[in-house]
């Protein structure tokens, strides 16, 4: 596997899968997803909710078991290690939660929230109290969060402190990788940017990769070198973050580009109508399953097995119109 | 124009253990006939607040200490008795409340919840009732033959439009929808909002559409008020407001957003937090955030001043703030 760290990638994600057994039968949570992502750089994955993108970044970090494929990170497969391995691993792969609300111990302070990576990865032992105090207030001082408030309980700070304390308990252990699940969605828009601006800067500084999740098209192009835009569990569209922008080529890309409200009274976007609502994925079956809700949409589409194409160099596409296999550019 | 509803000088302050909480201070709004007014603010700003009180769902129990007038059809609703309260209310003012999942009875069917809410304001028999909530939820775009299902048989999109359809069964001269949208996803957001406008266009319905999105307000709204810390800092038609923003919050709310149609390599945050309702700052209460502040922002409260015909500002500085000023105290 040396040809990936040889190329710069940090994480490599093949025919990840991941499906739940639910009592109508199979749910594809994540069918078939495949990328990678650069050293130091940001993946971002969009889409709405009960497309998969969580259970992905989950499933990635095991947290939730892949029903198949393989995850790369720095060439090693993790999803082959053991488990003691693995938890040895976990010091290079974080992650920071959407909930700052419900994903910290509201009996721990924030030296303890903070403390705890270290000890779980045996950092630090209990004896050292002193050091490891010392490297809870060099976290906190990284992350923005003034040392007074080191004996503090989570109830008694605001939602974009909290989800400071998530960022530092994620950088603690030092990371090389960090999945980002909605880390800025339960927060108002001026939190939001203080909190961008910090994961900004947390990768210029040690240059962290990034799996960024969010449902939000504006904070994904602010921070993305590459996006993905995941539909029921399978990627539509991938490419560069500009392209994106710029010639989105999968219908349900557009019909999200164009339900975005922009805070503009002057712009206008014409808006791409999706009738209906999600389609079950559960046994979803062959064909698009874009189809339903497709404006697009002829018959053949119900029965296309799901092919994913590159149309221009980095860009790549699941549609059987709008990318059709003959136009492809090859490789 | 006609104006629909009239806030003057409204304040409520709760009695709580930590101190009185000052929600809505010194408020005063009002919204134009068959138009849309966009509430904007963040967590704890008050909206949903003044929206509770307009509809006289604060109760003593929750020990709200009110002052001021809410002029609706003549008449001061603060002064209206309970009885009278329930004949405005789902009648001639309704609310659309921001959690679907949370507003509608999980054991009756979505039906029978439109017709509670017909039957309640109309002379209708129970068959009528049910025939008009059939109606209602044909023109929310669900099908009729649904209507004999529970929420948990719907989407959160449709279950909105249930609420929805809840809200305008009674052709109401007046909607607050307090953040309607938020628990959506974006293209059922898109879809929520159109149908709201239809729906307003059709009956000439006034709207208060109570959010924290810019992009939401920019695309829906006619006339915008910027809530902070309880009191309205800039209020203006949304051109004035997105095109001539003269109040420096409101600048900073536009900057901490990233934008789709323009390239930002950083954003501008507002530093700082919202202070707290129960020891707001003595002069304006943006002072301790704002990049303008002087010495006289953080002694004295400053009034509303027009900055424009209907364009509103609470600031000392936006003359100097307009002329590219920064601080100087």
């Amino acid at each position: 596997m040396a040809e990936y760290s040889a190329g710069g990638e940090q994480l490599v994600v093949k025919n990840l899968k991941k499906y739940f057994n639910t009592p109508g039968g199979k749910l594809h949570a994540v069918d078939n997803v495949s990328f990678s992502i650069r050293k130091g750089e940001t993946l971002g994955v969009v889409g709405e909710s009960g497309c998969g993108k969580s259970t992905m970044g989950r499933a990635i970090l095991r947290l939730h078991e892949p029903t198949s494929g393989q995850v790369l990170f720095d060439g090693v497969d993790v999803t082959a290690l053991k488990a003691a391995q693995m938890k040895a691993m976990r010091t290079q792969m974080q992650i920071i939660f959407q909930d700052p609300y419900s994903s910290l111990n509201p009996r721990m302070t924030v030296r303890e929230a903070i403390s705890e990576p270290l000890l779980i990865h045996k950092l630090y032992r209990r004896g050292q109290k002193e050091e490891m105090n010392r490297r809870v207030r060099e976290i906190m001082d990284l992350v923005g969060l003034a040392e007074r408030l080191i004996n503090t309980y989570p109830h008694e700070l605001d939602g974009g402190r909290r989800q400071r304390i998530g960022i530092a308990r994620a950088l603690a252990v030092n990371p090389k990788f960090i999945v980002c699940d909605e880390p800025v969605s339960a927060l108002d828009v001026s939190i939001q940017a203080q909190v961008l601006n910090l994961m900004q800067d947390l990768q210029a500084q040690f240059g962290v990769t990034y799996l960024f999740i969010t449902h939000d098209l504006s904070v994904v192009k602010h921070l993305s070198n590459e996006i993905v835009v995941m539909y029921l569990g399978e990627m539509v569209e991938k490419c560069r973050a500009e392209q994106l922008f710029t010639n989105p080529v999968h219908p349900y890309t557009q019909a999200l580009l164009s339900a975005i409200p922009v805070p503009d009274p002057d712009y206008r976007s014409q808006r791409i109508p999706l009738k209906g609502e999600l389609t079950s994925p559960i046994e979803p079956g062959v064909g698009c399953r874009f189809a339903k809700r497709c404006p697009y949409a002829c018959e053949e589409c119900a029965c296309v097995p799901y092919r994913f194409v590159e149309i221009e160099p980095d860009h790549f596409v699941s549609c059987a119109k709008f990318a059709p296999a003959d136009q492809a550019v090859q490789r | 124009m006609r104006k629909v509803l009239e806030i003057k000088n409204l304040t409520v302050h709760f009695a709580t253990s930590d101190g009185t909480v000052r929600a809505v201070n010194d408020l005063t709004l009002s919204m134009e006939k068959g138009r849309t007014l966009g509430v904007v603010g963040e967590t704890g700003a008050g909206k949903t607040t003044l929206a509770k009180a307009v509809m006289g769902l604060l109760k003593d129990r929750d020990r709200a200490v009110q002052g001021g007038e809410i002029w609706y059809d003549g008449r001061d609703l603060r002064t209206l008795s309970d009885a009278e309260l329930r004949e405005v209310r789902g009648k001639q003012i309704s609310m659309i409340f921001q959690d679907p999942m949370t507003s509608l009875n999980p054991v009756i069917p979505v039906e029978k919840q439109i017709a509670e809410a017909i039957e309640a304001h109309q002379r209708v028999s129970g068959e009528e009732a049910l025939r008009q909530a059939l109606e209602m939820l044909d023109m929310v775009g669900i099908p009729k033959n649904r209507g004999g299902e529970y929420p948990h048989q719907f989407s959160g999109g449709m279950k909105q439009r249930v609420v929805i359809a809840i809200a305008m069964a009674c052709n109401p001269d007046l909607l607050l929808a307090d953040e309607p949208t938020t628990a959506l996803d974006v293209t059922i957001q898109a879809q929520i909002l159109d149908m709201i406008r239809e729906l307003r266009d059709k009956n000439g319905t006034s709207v208060m559409l109570i959010t924290h999105d810019l992009g939401v307000v920019a695309q829906n709204c006619e006339f915008v008020a910027i809530v902070y810390a309880g009191e309205v800092v800039e209020y203006g038609d949304v051109h004035q407001i997105f095109k001539e923003t003269a109040h420096p919050y409101t600048m900073g709310l536009l900057a901490s957003v990233p934008k789709l149609n323009e390239q930002t390599e950083r954003l501008q945050p507002i530093e700082g937090l919202m202070p707290d309702p129960t020891a707001l700052p003595k002069g304006c209460f943006f002072a301790p955030r704002c990049r303008y502040a002087t010495e006289k922002c953080r002694k004295e409260h400053p009034p509303e001043r027009e900055a424009a015909p209907n364009h509103l500002v609470r600031c000392f500085r936006i003359d100097e703030i307009k002329k590219g000023g920064t601080c100087d105290g």
